[in-house]
């Protein structure tokens, strides 16, 4: 009996002990930005990773995700003879919502694991433990410039998605369905007002930092805690990374949209 | 942290530029001394560097490297870099590095600036 | 801090370790480990896989954490150092890793270059020179521009060493320098750190399982097993030990101890043994 209550309590323990590190995590990874040494070289390399290994993924979903919000779009709004509104589905649809949270969720799939993978490497290899001895903050000189990378690039993708989605929605509902051009463009162009845009960006700007934060994390204490340091933990890592980044995205996303609204 | 980089303790005479080197040459201290030297280097008139060492308290692996600078400045115009009263300590750190057939090393531990050959 | 090079005199303990205990999740891994690391002197550690070494090395550089009045740099308590207080003791310390450590994404030139680009002012060109006169240390001039995955293991290994002394550390860690090594160029990594004490009045701190190199460099050296100091002493006191476990160790046999013979046959008997039949 006793111990099943210890188990139960030593779990328990463990679990905050971890949620204590990754705060603490949080803490350093920002502190870094004021720590030495000069970043914006580096800064400057991580935007074209993850830009780069983003940039036609996002395309991709965008460009789909227009075109079938154009689809179910018109086929709703046609019931209640509102067809004319489709722009401004839409466009709302995807500033407000599908944007920030489908282009963070690709990202994490993309940039996200390689981020995590590249980290957990660099652990088992015992390459931090090296930087750690050169005196060099590993997370100002590694994770801080991830961080501020992610804080630049993922707004800008949202608003690359935000805009090939419309576009989207435009073929579909334009050239396929028939819906005035000009009364799809008027749409949007009157329905989207500052505070839509604003959530977007706030949404993009915090799923930024929830998965570089993850994910960086996750690589820096691959095997860690079970002492082994081998290639599965840097696949157990990336793995827990991605999931626990997306879950976090979406639930994230619930509570900044019921504060933003 | 100590180099007499203005123009009286470098001096050029004939050519020939002299300077004594105060203190620690080491990675503190080296990016000031550098740039009097390879400003030295650079000038035309200067066809011969004579850098005494006899007051240097301590010569690590940057200071070896900036006299490498030098040589190179210089070597390109077909000039001399000459060194004198260098530590045992130091020789062996330029001997480690394989540099003690590259610059000439002599070995009077004198006050430096000396005239003539 | 006096680095006389060739004057070897009364040598001071630079790190001294005492009463050093250490677990890892729970098992206890070292037993009041106590010695001291004198200056300007290459000290071997040595023993067997698993014997804790490593994990003594860890904490002499500050990895695992040391609880307060265990390990003494310089007589301050490296238990109770600082954030600032580590980082200028790691700023005298070079360390080599088991695999090099060096950094995938940088030219071998670039990993030399980091704690320099971090750490000095030194303009590229001062640095570049440095870098190369590193490498050439280690034989490695021509490799400079080289990515780590284009080195074979064993170069990965000397620039991992050329990277660490990169900032002309005052003491060195090097964590089991010849393994992965063919008995040439470990030789000449030897050669390089006896040079590197007679020149530079390095303080060289070696963890090995290789008996020739550790006999061939030491000044003093620590035999480890199971957690424990087993003998400490110049080599020429160690070859005279009786301890039985050492001579089992410089004599390399196998050991007879361990096999469990009778939990081996009642397992190829088919007998049911508990999963702690160990």
């Amino acid at each position: 009996m006793t111990r099943m209550v210890q188990s139960l309590g030593a779990a328990i323990l463990d679990q905050l002990a971890h949620l204590g590190r990754m705060g603490l995590f949080l803490v350093y990874m920002i502190r870094g930005i004021v720590k030495p040494p000069g970043k914006l070289w580096s800064v400057i390399k991580q935007i074209h990773f993850i830009g780069t290994k983003s940039f036609f993924v996002i395309g991709f979903t965008a460009a789909f995700t227009g075109m079938v919000l154009g689809l179910q779009g018109y086929y709703t709004l046609a019931k209640f003879g509102s067809e004319g509104l489709l722009g401004s589905g839409v466009a709302l649809s995807l500033i407000r919502e599908l944007g920030p949270v489908l282009t963070a969720l690709m990202v994490t799939g993309r940039a996200g694991s390689a981020i995590c993978a590249e980290i957990g490497i660099m652990r088992i290899d015992e390459q931090i433990d090296a930087l750690e001895c050169m005196a060099i903050d590993p997370y100002s000189y590694l994770i801080t410039p991830k961080l501020l990378a992610g804080l630049v690039c993922l707004p800008l993708l949202t608003a690359y998605c935000d805009v090939v989605g419309i576009l989207g929605g435009y073929l579909v509902g334009v050239d396929l369905l028939g819906v005035s051009p000009g009364a799809y463009l008027s749409g949007v162009e009157n329905s989207v007002v500052w505070k839509d845009v604003y959530m977007g960006m706030v949404k993009s700007l915090g799923f930024a930092v929830l998965m570089i934060w993850i994910c960086t994390y996750k690589g820096f204490y691959a095997g860690v805690d079970e002492g082994n340091f081998g290639p599965e933990q840097v696949g157990r890592a990336t793995t827990n990374a991605v999931v626990l980044s997306s879950v976090s995205i979406l639930a994230a996303d619930y509570v900044v949209t019921s504060i933003l609204l | 942290m100590m180099v007499q980089s203005s123009p009286e303790n470098g001096s050029l005479r004939e050519g020939i530029f002299s300077i004594q080197l105060h203190g620690p040459v080491a990675m503190a201290t080296v990016p000031e001394i550098r740039k009097v030297l390879l400003g030295a280097a650079k000038k035309r008139a200067v066809k011969e560097i004579r850098i005494d060492f006899s007051r240097v308290s301590r010569l690590d692996t940057s200071g070896v490297a900036m006299l490498v600078e030098t040589w190179r400045g210089l070597a390109r115009r077909g000039g001399a870099l000459r060194l004198s009263g260098l530590s045992e300590n130091a020789k062996r750190l330029i001997q480690l590095a394989r540099l003690d057939q590259i610059f000439e090393i002599r070995d009077e531990a004198g006050s430096g600036i000396e005239n003539g050959s | 801090m006096k680095r006389e090079a060739g004057l070897r005199m009364v040598h001071r303990d630079l790190i001294e370790v005492c009463g050093l205990n250490s677990h890892y999740s729970g098992r206890q891994v070292l037993f009041d480990i106590h010695f001291g690391i004198p200056d300007t002197n290459i000290t071997v550690i040595m023993g067997v896989s698993g014997c804790g070494k490593t994990t003594l090395l860890r904490h002499m550089i500050g990895l695992k954490r040391t609880r307060p009045g265990q390990i003494m740099v310089d007589g301050q308590d490296l238990g109770k150092f600082n954030e600032e207080e580590m980082r200028s003791y790691r700023r005298r310390l070079g360390v080599l890793f088991q695999s090099g450590a060096l950094f995938n994404s940088m030219t071998v030139s670039q990993n030399i270059a980091v704690p320099l680009k971090v750490h000095t002012r030194l303009s590229d060109e001062t640095i570049q020179i440095m870098a190369l006169i590193k490498l050439n240390l280690l034989g490695l001039a021509e490799f400079g521009a080289f990515m780590p995955s284009q080195l074979s293991g064993g170069m990965r290994k000397r620039a991992g060493l050329a990277r660490a002394l990169a900032m002309d550390p005052e003491i060195l860690f090097v964590d089991e320098p010849s393994s992965g090594l063919d008995p040439i160029t470990a030789a000449g990594l030897d050669r390089l750190i006896l040079e590197l004490r007679d020149t530079l009045g390095m303080t060289i701190i070696v963890v090995t399982h290789e008996l020739e190199s550790a006999f061939r460099i030491a000044d003093r050296l620590i035999v480890m097993d199971r957690g424990r100091i087993l003998a400490a002493g110049s080599p020429d006191e160690i070859r005279a030990s009786q301890n039985e476990r050492v001579l089992q160790f410089l004599e390399r046999k196998a050991d007879t101890a361990e096999v469990n013979t009778a939990g081996y046959l009642s397992r190829i008997k088919g007998n049911e043994i508990t999963r702690s039949g160990r």
